[in-house]
């Protein structure tokens, strides 16, 4: 090491390492670990005082978002308006038509929404993704239907799935003319209820 | 009547949207109508009048005889003689 | 709408990607404040801070199917917020500005001459005194959980100069908060 006046170049604790080193080796979660650095009592102290700091800074965040209000509604609205409310619309899923100078389709954005409303109608159940696997371009061809959904653990799983099946089916059925050849439901979460007003306090 | 009270008409059609990003309109309208832009797009081309109408239909309706409603509907207001081809697309299913 | 405020963020962000405008809505009112929170810290400005938060939102919609865990919604679209807040200030500014050697400005936080009344309190103050560049670097490692890599691509840097700002904010704050212990 060069002799200079700079009362650093020897390093925190004169084991050589700077705050550079010390701050990198916090982050690199002291592994490998470095013996001069995790004996020496000044470089323990300071990694410590910027492991407590951070902890801090996380603590200084949580603190912030509690104080935050609640989303300024007229951003929500400002969003709301940019997205759009046009359903994704994707393909356009033929229907017969009567008249031969007129076609006819239902997009695959309302087909996901009417297969989220349907799954929705069952009680305890969110439905979350939803997909038309086969050619739904060609009528009659058939297709499968497959859904995730989240449920309330307060029965069995594989009657409200089935519940959903049947709902899913019906809908389908009365909107696009798909050969749906079967339903594919998964679960993918579970969610608790809302405590109801009416109910007593937590205990 | 222009096409888009026309469509708006039809029982089951719960909304009228947009029917295209660029909306070509004709000096000679197939339906006088007086609002400034139409959702019902109506486009000439060689082979006649393209008209393409996007609706919102109620869940507890059918989506498919709804929109063959609305693409008579429509046709039925194109004039005799004039040519014209309907798309009638359901974009969401409401409710 | 209360059925799906029931609903895990997995399952709203896989209805949003699908299209679900009203599910979106409950991910943005559910972790709006956070990612509102974080944007201040991050920018040191409120007026930047909802830009941020605003244009990251509006991307985040747009950009949803790429999203493979959806169970991780919160985490991606507070690093999409990272990247609209720093390249907000990185646009205001000439790319060779010497900014590191003022502090930033902020207006996120009263102003603090006197004694601080607690600890957050004498932490915001501290931050906001930071020189921008620092601030930025602690921000985004020590509240974001960011790597120097993530950092450096976000900032524009090389990952050895975010090592050496981020160890010069820590001296610092470290320093002005020894006071709390």
């Amino acid at each position: 090491m060069a002799m200079t006046n700079d009362p650093d170049a020897m390093g925190i604790g004169d084991t050589g390492y700077t705050i550079d080193d010390l701050s990198a080796y916090l982050d690199r979660g002291r592994t490998p670990a470095i013996a001069a650095i995790d004996t020496n009592a000044e470089c323990q102290a300071l990694l410590a005082s910027m492991e407590r700091v951070g902890a801090f800074g996380r603590e200084l965040l949580a603190h912030d978002v509690a104080a935050q209000p609640a989303v300024d509604e007229g951003r929500i609205a400002a969003l709301l308006a940019t997205i759009g409310q046009e359903v994704r619309a994707g393909r356009d899923i033929p229907l017969t038509s009567p008249d031969p100078r007129a076609t006819l389709s239902v997009t695959e954005g309302a087909v996901r929404e009417l297969v989220r409303a349907a799954g929705d109608s069952v009680d305890g159940v969110v439905v979350g993704s939803c997909s038309l696997d086969g050619d739904v371009m060609a009528v009659g061809s058939p297709v499968r239907v497959a859904l995730t959904i989240s449920v309330v653990l307060n029965g069995p799983v594989r009657e409200l799935a089935e519940t959903v099946r049947q709902r899913v089916f019906t809908a389908v059925l009365a909107h696009t003319e798909l050969s749906v050849e079967g339903i594919d439901v998964t679960v993918t979460d579970v969610h608790q209820p809302r405590r109801r007003l009416d109910e007593g306090s937590a205990s | 009547m222009n096409l888009d009270d026309i469509v708006r008409a039809v029982p089951g059609v719960l909304a009228l949207y947009s029917a295209a990003p660029a909306v070509v309109t004709s000096a000679r309208q197939l339906v006088a109508g007086a609002g400034d832009v139409s959702l019902v797009s109506v486009r000439e081309n060689a082979e006649g009048a393209e008209i393409i109408a996007s609706i919102g239909v109620g869940g507890d309706e059918q989506a498919p005889r709804i929109a063959a409603a609305v693409s008579a509907a429509i046709l039925a207001a194109v004039p005799d003689g004039v040519s014209a081809s309907v798309h009638v697309r359901v974009s969401r299913v409401l409710g | 709408m209360s059925a799906l405020e029931e609903a895990g963020d997995g399952i709203l962000a896989q209805r949003a990607a699908d299209g679900d405008a009203t599910a979106f809505e409950v991910l943005v009112r559910r972790h709006g404040p956070y990612l509102r929170a974080f944007a201040i810290r991050l920018t040191g400005s409120i007026a930047d801070a909802d830009d941020a938060v605003q244009e990251a939102l509006i991307a985040a919609w747009r950009q949803l199917s790429t999203l493979e865990d959806t169970s991780k919604v919160r985490a991606w679209m507070a690093s999409i917020v990272a990247r609209k807040g720093t390249d907000a200030l990185r646009s205001r500014r000439p790319a060779d500005e010497l900014d590191d050697e003022r502090p930033g400005d902020d207006d996120a936080g009263p102003e603090r001459q006197a004694v601080a009344s607690s600890r957050m309190d004498a932490l915001s103050a501290v931050l906001a005194s930071l020189p921008e560049g620092q601030r930025q670097c602690w921000v985004l490692k020590e509240m974001g959980g960011y790597t120097y890599e993530e950092i450096a691509d976000r900032l524009d840097l090389t990952p050895a100069t975010v090592r050496g700002k981020l160890a010069r904010a820590r001296v610092t704050v470290v320093k002005e908060m020894e006071a709390w212990r």
